[in-house]
């Protein structure tokens, strides 16, 4: 061992005074006493400092707030006032008071709400970022001026289209930021409207599918997205009822009436986060069950499957915690040993998006000893019903009965209570279950469900081969689908199920006997699941022993997820109280209702706008269209999905382009080709440095009017404004809506635009707020003014009228025998659609990922001989993501375990996850100083290394023992790759100045919680950009803030989505899914934008992992924290006997 | 330390020792007032740590030197808690120096002297003029990595300089001549292996490189070799190797991750870097995150799967 030479060393760098010793003589002086004093009590020379500390909560007035970010939680906050500063936040301690029209309220044990978000949001508002102007990009703004000609590329380059990160930003007063942008939309509407906008997207090359899409109207170009629209009902969602309005412009621009004119195109939220549980609608037709907080107390069996209550649910995960005390069992399935699982009676250890085989594994032995609830199936499930072997479709009554007619059912739940049209019964047809009582085949509808089936004195039989003869007098075999997972399961035993998962097969059995003796049991995936391009299977296979064991309907049961306050459904319309939510987005733009007293369900609703997923542009701005060896060129993407070009994007509230996964791709490769973004954003972003406008907006703290919020996970009923006047030239958003209408108006002289805003313009929002209270199923009766009078408990809150308290999902399907939303009105175990059937997704099946796994890409693992997939001739060979997304392959485990992914080989050998953060929501608060100092290891507010970004900076947690033997200390930075065929971004080059901004570099944080192929860092953090680079290499301080835009940036280089990429998951994609509505009482078939369409899935990673510098200061040697010996993975021995429980405190 | 050493004499047939110790710290444990306990002990500890001869083991150390600095007025020698924080500190002022030492550190006299040694060799540079410390320091733009290496390097060579000059007084140091050939190959692996030990050698028995001198060849190893004519032939040969930290020469990203089948790397790839980089030599070496994007690359161009 050396000794230590710094002390000599450190002098070389001549600055290295630090290591002199300091000036005793000054040291001393310091320390002389000031003042004199001989009894403190008698005399005391100044006492008034005092009052700075006394006078510290000193407050003129306060106000109440929502905070309203997307966390599903909407807590109202007290902000108190001093000099018209906010100086500090509270929780408001008011939910006891809540109250409906009945006088129900809420439990006390809601309270507090709040977390250390709230607390800071004053932080955020008076801080550095702001956007104080509106603003745009030097050259878009040259473009305009020269009167928008068509972008060749060299004109692309003029105005700098292909270096939005490199160009300059103008000032703009409001009125000139409207008239570009009127006049932007406008260009671009008339220029890629008609046969010639079809032509110039032809040339661009685009594919003809996207283009029949626009159906002629350049306004399908123009996507635009409400950041979380139910974040703020009126201002963020505002974004699609300007969409619906654009219907005006394209009747304008191609003189076409209301029949034929289109909107734009509503870009998603909650599916483009990931968020949605895309297997949710294949089991019981709802977009997402979920329940309020507090039914968690209820549970007696709680599991958590990738979800972090504790981490990413602060103000309410006491209700998971409680748990604990009430008497229940806690039960962990995570890769890692996460927070949620230091309160687990115990944690089953998994690998990543192997949690269908643990599910189907613990079904088979559910069912393999009678461990089920044969009523509860019996009743509710499709376990019963036939399914030919032959098509693999279910047994319909007309194939052996001949003329047969459906029965008529309109008088039933399904006619009366869910809206199902004739139409739609007659695409669905009825059913077959085999009596056991008649020993032959009975016709079932899908009102027949529960109670009802049971008063037809029918008794489905669950086992059992049958044949039938149809109508054309063959004979086929029919099965009970029961019958066919027992086959099905074959392939998931105990210990193929362990060599799958890695989970302890004892922890397996323990499991399967909890799920099947406790009751109530209720199983709680997260975004942890729900980003796993298979999440569709994994969400589905969480039902199967739920489904077994009646453990859905019920309070403290079912299968529930949470990520993202997405639910629109919460205003949700009906044909008896009106049109809700709707009548705020989808008001017809050519027959507005401008009588403010006019109620609410008088006005016209018409959908001009139309969903798209964001995931479409993430994919290089096409669908997924493969050249397959088998057929040829073929189309995967379902024609209710089907995406337009992208020409324009608007957004507010969201950081879209620094949180979209493949982002430096999309900067790079696909933006350029996007003639114009436009940001609303109270903060400077990323998205706004790669954008062609930025808007400020008014925090909640400023609204000036009224704004609404409700969520997934509460049933409260949030409307509010703010308490602040605006600090900066900013507006509500619903007005920058407004404002830019009323523009569009002056532009085209068609006063329509405006009128479609006109109780905004006039300053009276509160007209729609009360037509959408009136006619939503879950506010009509409510009166606006009562409200905010504080009629029920606090001014602005309500408690939502739900049926139960807390509301239970499938509380109406158990106890009154309405049918669940599925073509058979039963929990749905198995799918005959065609695209299911073709994928191999009949059954609830593991499939490995396309990338993050070790062995063949895609893989099906089975051997059932009722799963057929087609590979369309793909090679087992063939790399390409889309041809990995696409190639079915079936095999058995015992071959799976033999295949290998080619990514593996290269040594691509970490799991990559990107988890919610604790102290932020996406990127917000990623520039706030105090949450930047808690979310990492490297939080410093001295900034003693000047190589961090700013006082906090990204890390990555691994495994110790795996970095190690990648020769990485503790608080090294790493860089991080993933597939260098696309990532960063297509085509990049080693001398290309863009990838060293986006390759990923950061701060290596050993973490012995995760296994060792496992890498995880939080998602969002604001990204590195060009200009942030270039500040933190300039600079003399070494800060990533950006020049000219004050941006600052949690990287030095890259982000998390230089790893990430989108996925174009196939079953995302059907057009034959039959499901609810996510905002309506009635059904559709195929996609609907955060319902049933593309769920981002940006776990789906392999990264590889090398040391890039030194942790140490300055980049010299090993990270100062990681030589105490008290850190995880360089334990001394001290510490080492302290983790094995030897060291031992002595008591008095 | 005191209590350990009295305790080890003890068991080594030295009881007299331990008996007055006990029969003076008993009756300290007698005392009511807990600091007059305190105060006590550090008393006792004192007297025996002077009797056990510790203090004159540093005076003894330190007379060895023939030359002691002449600005130096005080050393003051303190307690150092970690293995790392042992050494010596020079105050702002050159006229005051801190010696660190743990306690554990007395219980290897041999290795103790032999520490002090290597440190007190260091200040006395320090404090010589003509050896000008402090004179030049690193140049700017070095990224980390480069400046580790250089850092690492000076370290060497400082440390030939100071370990040869106590091997001519005669003296043990700390590091072993052995000790130092092995840090200055591994530090000076760049410079041809023919060259390195009459390098060695010649650093060795010189000993009179100054602070600028080693920081120029800490920066330039190359320029070691220049400095012999005899030597200046083995430049022809420089072998490559690529230094944990330095640059990809295309990415240039510092890296430790060098792509080791560089030299066999097939023709196609070859020819797809140097469409991008017409310069590029095998011998100039890679990132293995670079090779691989132009393989993947060629292997992508070579077949589009999407309609």
């Amino acid at each position: 061992m050396d000794v230590t030479r710094r002390h000599f060393l450190g002098m070389v760098a001549a600055a290295g005074a630090g290591s002199l010793v300091a000036d005793h003589g000054l040291a001393l002086a310091a320390l002389k006493p000031t003042v004199q004093v001989e009894n403190p009590l008698e005399s005391y020379p100044d006492r008034g400092w005092e009052r700075v500390y006394r006078d510290q909560y000193r407050y003129d007035s306060a106000f109440a707030y929502v905070c309203s970010p997307n966390d599903t939680h909407a807590c109202r906050m007290r902000a108190y006032v001093r000099n018209g500063v906010v100086m500090r936040i509270e929780q408001n301690y008011d939910v006891d008071r809540y109250a409906d029209l009945e006088g129900n309220r809420a439990t006390v044990n809601w309270n507090p709400r709040g977390c250390l978000k709230g607390y800071t949001l004053h932080r955020r508002v008076y801080g550095p970022y702001r956007m104080k102007y509106p603003i745009v990009r030097k050259g878009w703004k040259e473009w305009a001026d020269s009167g928008f000609p068509e972008l060749t590329p060299e004109l692309r380059s003029k105005y700098r289209f292909d270096a939005r990160g490199q160009d300059e930003f103008v000032r703009l007063l409001w009125e000139e930021a409207y008239t570009y942008i009127a006049r932007g939309m406008i260009a671009i509407a008339k220029r890629y409207s008609g046969p010639e906008g079809a032509r110039r997207l032809r040339d661009q090359g685009y594919p003809p599918e996207m283009i029949e899409e626009m159906e002629g109207a350049g306004t399908r170009t123009i996507k635009l997205r409400g950041g979380m629209g139910l974040l703020g009902v009126f201002g963020k969602y505002g974004l699609y009822r300007l969409s619906n309005m654009l219907a005006i412009l394209d009747s304008l621009i191609r003189g076409v009436g209301p029949d034929e004119a289109r909107g734009g195109r509503n870009w998603s939220n909650y599916t483009w986060h990931g968020d949605q549980a895309p297997g949710h609608p294949w089991v019981h037709g709802l977009q997402t069950s979920d329940c309020d907080f507090n039914d968690l107390r209820f549970s007696k069996l709680i599991i958590m499957d990738g979800k972090n209550l504790v981490e990413n649910k602060m103000p309410e995960s006491h209700f998971f915690i409680e748990c604990m005390e009430r008497g229940a069992k806690i039960v962990v399935i995570a890769p890692e040993y996460g927070p949620p699982s230091t309160k687990a009676d115990y944690w089953i250890p998994i690998r990543p998006q192997s949690d269908t085989a643990l599910f189907l594994g613990i079904t088979k032995i559910l069912i393999d000893e009678n461990r089920f609830d044969v009523d509860f199936v019996k009743r509710f499930t499709d376990f019963p019903l036939l399914v030919r072997t032959d098509t693999l479709k279910h047994l319909k009554p007309q194939e052996f009965i001949p003329g047969y007619q459906e029965k008529d059912i309109s008088r039933g739940a399904s006619f009366r209570v869910q809206g199902l049209t004739a139409e739609q019964q007659k695409a669905l047809g009825d059913f077959v279950v085999w009596d056991s009582k008649s020993a032959g085949p009975k016709v079932i509808t899908r009102d027949d469900v529960g109670g009802k089936m049971v008063a037809q004195r029918l008794d489905p039989a669950l086992e059992g081969r049958y044949t039938v003869k149809t109508v054309d007098g063959k004979e086929v075999e029919v099965m009970p689908l029961f019958e066919m997972y027992r086959v099905h399961l074959k392939d998931y035993d105990l210990e193929t199920v362990h060599q799958i998962t890695h989970a302890p097969k004892k922890l397996i059995r323990r499991l399967a006997e909890d799920i099947a003796s406790t009751k109530p049991a209720a199983i709680h995936q997260g975004e942890g699941i729900n980003h796993y391009f298979h999440a569709t299977e994994i969400n589905r296979s969480a039902y199967l022993p739920m489904m077994l064991t009646g453990n859905i309907g019920f309070p403290g049961a079912g299968v529930h997820t949470w990520a993202g306050n997405y639910k629109a459904g919460v205003f949700q319309g009906s044909a008896w109280t009106g049109p809700g939510f709707a009548g705020w987005v989808k008001e017809d733009p050519f027959h507005l209702n401008l009588d403010p007293n006019s109620p609410g369900r008088d006005v016209k609703v018409r959908a001009y706008a139309k969903g798209e997923e964001p995931a479409y542009w993430n994919h290089g701005d096409v669908p997924l269209i493969v050249k397959t060896p088998r057929y040829g060129r073929k189309v995967f993407t379902g024609q209710t999905h089907m995406p337009s070009p992208t020409k324009a994007i608007f957004f507010n509230n969201v950081n879209l382009i620094n949180n979209a996964k493949h982002a430096y791709e999309m900067i790079k490769n696909v933006n350029p080709g996007v003639e114009l973004i436009i940001s609303a954003d109270i903060q400077m972003t990323a998205s706004i440095e790669y954008a062609d406008f930025g808007l400020p907006a008014n925090s909640w703290m400023e609204f000036e009017g009224l704004e609404v919020t409700a969520s997934c996970s509460n049933p409260f009923l949030q409307i509010w404004k703010g308490g602040i006047r605006p600090l900066y030239d900013s507006k509500d958003d619903i007005v920058i809506l407004a404002e830019l209408a009323a523009k569009m108006s002056e532009i085209t002289g068609d006063r329509r635009f405006a009128d479609m805003w006109k109780f905004v313009l006039e300053g009276r929002r509160e007209v729609y707020i009360q037509r959408m209270l009136d006619t939503s199923t879950t506010t009509k009766g409510y009166k606006l003014e009562d409200i905010m009078a504080g009629k029920y408990g606090e001014s602005g809150a309500a408690l939502m009228l739900f049926r139960t308290y807390p509301r239970v999902p499938f509380w109406e399907q158990v106890h009154e025998d309405i049918p669940f939303y599925t073509d058979h009105g039963r929990l749905q175990a198995y799918s005959d659609l065609d695209e299911a059937i073709e994928y191999g997704e009949n059954f609830i099946v593991h499939r490995e990922g396309p990338e993050a796994t070790p062995y063949l890409p895609n893989v099906i693992v089975s051997s059932n001989p009722f799963i057929r997939p087609d590979d369309y001739g793909v090679a087992q060979s063939a790399e390409h993501w889309d041809e990995r997304t696409v190639r079915n392959v079936k095999m058995p485990w015992s071959q799976v375990q033999k295949t290998k992914n080619f990514l593996w080989e290269k040594g691509y050998r970490f799991f990559c996850t990107t988890p919610k953060t604790r102290h932020r929501v996406h990127s917000q608060w990623s520039d706030t100083d105090w949450s930047l100092i808690w979310e990492s290891n490297f939080g410093d507010p001295y900034r003693m290394d000047k190589r961090s970004p700013g006082v906090g900076e990204h890390q990555l947690h691994i495994n110790p023992q795996a970095a190690k033997d990648l020769g990485i200390n503790d608080g090294d930075y790493v860089y991080v790759d993933a597939n260098p065929a696309d990532r960063p971004y297509v085509g990049w080059k080693p001398n290309d100045p863009f990838y060293k901004v986006s390759r990923l570099m950061l701060r290596a944080k050993y973490n012995p919680a995760y296994p060792y192929n496992f890498a995880m860092m939080k998602h969002a953090p604001y990204i590195a950009t060009e200009r942030s680079v270039k500040a933190h290499e300039t600079r003399k301080d070494g800060r990533a803030l950006s020049a000219g835009t004050g941006y600052q940036a949690n990287l030095r280089y890259g982000s998390q989505q230089s790893l990430t990429r989108n996925w174009h998951m196939p079953m995302h994609q059907t057009d034959t899914l039959f499901h609810k509505k996510k905002a309506a009482m009635s059904f559709l078939f195929g996609g609907e934008s955060d319902n049933h369409a593309i769920n981002t899935v940006p776990k789906e990673t392999l990264v590889r992992i090398s040391k890039a510098e030194d942790g140490g200061l300055g980049g010299r040697g090993v990270w100062a924290p990681a030589k105490t010996g008290f850190t995880a993975g360089d334990e001394n021995d001290f510490m080492k006997r302290y983790l094995e429980g030897i060291v031992k405190v002595k008591k008095d | 330390m005191v209590s350990a050493e009295i305790h080890r004499r003890e068991v080594h047939g030295e009881p007299d020792l331990a008996k007055e110790y006990h029969r003076r710290a008993d009756p300290l444990y007698e005392l009511p007032r807990e600091d007059s306990r305190e105060e006590g002990f550090r008393r006792l500890n004192r007297d025996f740590f002077t009797r056990l001869g510790y203090p004159s083991i540093l005076a003894e150390t330190l007379r060895e030197f023939p030359d002691p600095p002449t600005r130096l007025r005080s050393l003051w020698v303190a307690r150092a808690t970690r293995k790392w924080d042992e050494g010596i500190d020079l105050g702002a002022n050159g006229s005051l120096s801190i010696l660190r030492l743990r306690p554990a550190s007395f219980a290897d006299v041999p290795s103790l002297r032999r520490m002090v040694r290597h440190e007190w060799a260091h200040l006395c540079d320090m404090l010589d003029p003509a050896f000008g410390y402090g004179g030049r320091s690193l140049p700017a733009g070095l990224s980390p990595p480069e400046e580790n290496l250089v850092r690492e390097r000076y370290r060497v060579l400082w440390d030939i300089r100071v370990e040869s000059r106590l091997s001519r007084l005669g003296l043990q140091g700390w590091l072993t001549k052995e000790k130092c050939r092995q840090a200055f190959n591994a530090g000076f692996a760049k410079l041809p292996a023919c060259s390195r030990p009459p390098l060695f050698e010649r650093l060795w028995s010189f000993g009179r490189w100054t602070h600028r001198e080693i920081l120029e060849i800490a920066l330039d190893p190359r320029g070691l070799l220049s400095r012999f004519s005899d030597l200046t032939e083995a430049l022809e040969e420089e072998e490559k190797s690529w230094l944990f930290g330095g640059p990809c020469p295309l990415c240039s990203f510092p890296t430790w991750e060098w792509e080791t089948g560089v030299l066999t790397l097939e023709d196609h790839v070859q020819e797809a870097i140097r469409s991008d980089f017409p310069g590029w030599r095998p011998e100039d070496g890679a990132c293995r995150r670079c090779v691989e994007s132009y393989r993947f690359r060629a292997l992508l161009e070579a077949e589009k799967p999407v309609g």
